[in-house]
Formats: C-alpha cells, sequence, structure tokens
C-alpha cells in the first residue's frame, strides 16, 4: 500500500499554483530554489576570479531564504500531522528496493551532486524551470522538462527496475 | 528577507502536505508506480498558466522566461534528471525531506553544495563551451505563434486547461494499469472530477 498525502495531487498543484502567483505578485519573480546551493557554496568557500556569483547572487540569496523558510514549514506541518520521522534510510529504500544504509549514503552523495550540477548547467531545477517556468509555458523550461524526465526514467529503469518489489 | 522566509515557509508545508518531498514518490514517480508529483506538476502547471497568464494580461505581473540554450539545457535536463533518480530528492523538496526528520536529505544538500561550488570553477569554461551551445533568446509557446494581448491569454488558458485534463488523464491510466482496484478505491476518493 502507497503512502496517502495529507493533501492530495490535486489540490497540492492547485496550491502550488497560488503560491507561486503570490510570489510574482509580491516578490516581482518566480520561485526557484537550485542558485540557492552555488550560492551557499560560495559564501562558505569563496572561489577566485569567480565570475558565476555575481550572476546568481541576488536570486541564490532570495532563494537560499526561501528553502529556509521550507525546512521550518516542513517541521511544523509535519509535527502537527505527526508524519515528522527522524530516519536515515527511507522505509521505501529498505523495503521496496531492498536497498541498505551504505547504498544510500553513497547514492544521497552521488546524486546530490549531479542533481545541483545539472541543475545550474541548465539554468535551473524542478521549481524553477519545471514548475515556475512550465506555468509561464516558457520554451526553455518544458524542453528542459522533456530531458530531465528522460534522464529520470533512464535512471530508474536501469538502477532500481529489477530490485523493485511490491 | 522575512517575507521570503515565510512565503517559503508556506511553500514548503504545501510540498510536505502533499508527501511531494518524499524519496519513495520521486523514484516511484520515474519507475511508474506511483505518480502523485507528476500529476501535482501538471496541475501547478495548468493551473498556474491559467493564473499568470491572466495576471500578465491585466498588468499585474511581468513574465521571467529562462533563456533557451537547447544544447546545455538538454544536457544539464538529462543530468539533473539522473541526479534526481540517484538521491531521491529535487533541490526543493531536500530541506522539507530534512524538516521532517529525513537525514539522507542533509547529505544530499552537502554533496549539492559541493556540485555547487564545482560548477561555480567550471562555469567559465562551460558557458563559452559547445556544452552550453547558442541561446535562442527566452520564448514562450505563445511567443513562438508571435502572440499578443487577448490572442495570448486565451491561449495561455487554452494550454493550461490542456495541462489540467493531462493530470486527470494520467489519473485515469494509473488507476487503471498502475494501481490495484481496491487500492484505487481506498487512494485519494475524493479527487473531484
Amino acid at each position: 500500500m502507497r503512502e496517502k498525502p495529507i493533501i492530495n495531487w490535486f489540490w497540492a498543484g492547485i496550491l502550488l499554483a497560488l503560491i507561486n502567483l503570490i510570489v510574482f505578485l509580491v516578490e516581482h519573480r518566480p520561485i526557484g530554489a537550485s542558485t540557492a546551493f552555488p550560492y551557499l557554496g560560495n559564501l562558505l568557500f569563496p572561489v577566485i576570479n569567480n565570475e558565476y556569483l555575481p550572476e546568481i547572487e541576488k536570486s541564490g540569496r532570495w532563494e537560499l531564504w526561501f528553502l529556509a523558510g521550507g525546512f521550518l514549514g516542513a517541521v511544523i506541518t509535519s509535527l502537527i500531522t505527526r508524519t515528522f520521522r527522524f530516519t536515515f534510510t527511507p522505509v521505501y529504500w529498505e523495503k521496496r528496493l531492498k536497498l541498505g544504509r551504505k547504498s544510500r549514503i553513497l547514492f544521497a552523495f552521488f546524486g546530490g551532486f549531479l542533481l545541483i550540477f545539472g541543475a545550474r548547467m541548465a539554468g535551473g531545477c524542478t521549481s524553477g524551470h519545471m514548475f515556475s517556468g512550465g506555468m509561464q509555458l516558457a520554451v526553455s523550461s518544458l524542453w528542459f522538462g522533456i530531458f530531465a524526465f528522460a534522464g529520470g526514467l533512464l535512471a530508474a529503469h536501469l538502477i532500481y527496475r529489477r530490485r523493485y518489489t511490491e | 528577507m522575512i517575507k521570503v522566509f515565510i512565503l517559503g515557509a508556506i511553500f514548503g508545508a504545501i510540498m510536505q502536505l502533499g508527501f511531494l518531498d518524499r524519496l519513495s514518490k520521486v523514484i516511484g514517480a520515474f519507475l511508474l508506480k506511483d505518480l502523485t508529483i507528476p500529476k501535482a506538476l501538471m496541475i501547478a502547471m495548468g493551473v498556474g498558466a491559467v493564473f499568470l497568464y491572466s495576471a500578465e494580461y491585466f498588468g499585474l505581473i511581468q513574465f521571467h522566461i529562462k533563456p533557451f540554450y537547447p544544447v546545455g539545457v538538454a544536457l544539464g535536463g538529462l543530468i539533473f534528471g539522473i541526479g534526481m533518480v540517484i538521491v531521491g530528492y529535487c533541490p526543493g523538496s531536500m530541506p522539507e525531506a530534512v524538516g521532517e526528520g529525513r537525514m539522507d536529505a542533509l547529505l544530499g544538500i552537502i554533496s549539492g553544495v559541493i556540485g555547487g561550488i564545482i560548477f561555480t570553477i567550471y562555469y567559465p569554461v562551460y558557458h563559452s563551451s559547445f556544452l552550453h551551445g547558442n541561446t535562442i533568446g527566452a520564448p514562450t509557446l505563445t511567443d513562438l505563434f508571435g502572440l499578443e494581448g487577448l490572442a495570448k491569454l486565451l491561449t495561455g488558458i487554452a494550454i493550461g486547461m490542456t495541462f489540467v485534463l493531462l493530470a486527470f488523464l494520467i489519473d485515469r491510466l494509473e488507476r487503471k494499469y498502475i494501481l490495484k482496484e481496491e487500492e484505487a478505491e481506498s487512494l485519494d476518493g475524493h479527487v473531484p472530477g
């Protein structure tokens, strides 16, 4: 049996559209997430002869605050709805995919790197490209969505398909 | 910045309540076993297009379209999609996953920050290389047809509504081919339409 969300996909989608409209109205920009990562990296380890930081500084700072808020929001709702679970290896990872803690560490580390590197190559992620760009019907973002989905399908079927058990 | 923080908290609450920040939903989507995220994304895109094209028509907002460089966006998208399946989270869902206690996402954030530093170093080379390629402006679908004013609004709404219909079509296909019948009845029984 799959986990049933507190709010279903339909209402989650409507609320996400609404919050992006509000961000457009109040902040005069769309929602985004992936520039927060190189921005935070540059705060911690300044890169010399940096051509990238000036380009992402403004949106990086915005997205870092936005994601910090996202963290707090999730803490609050997960405590209220009693869905907070302090875990390292997700149950799905162990039960459905029959994988262990070591592989979770390895995968989380390798995947996180590819995730942000790919997002910065393309200029956005699920939030900035697929979601914010998609609802503006941006060609670049829909193009990104096609290739991200293709990459994900390919990787999922090569890596997890044979391990998956109902 | 407190305003941005509060907006982020609302976003995080929606993501967490919709379980859109879970590894099981990300990997499930790409294994074509659990289409919660693709359906929520289609609804958000479709309803969002109706909202944004209306707001833009009445001069309430301005669009922010990302530049279109087909080669770099495609390569980045492929690497991003592969990375998402391996880590099990999106950049915008990792903080929420950590917020609900999933510490593997914290590792994803740390390696994402390292990825960001390495990209910063590599950026000058990448930006002028064939991997990035030429930029062809920053068009929307309505720009491709050269639409303005009311025609742009109506086309935006029509495409948006198509996305919404597609979400319900995906839902129907999921119930028919992926979920067992008894599961389908107990799941999301109160979805409108």
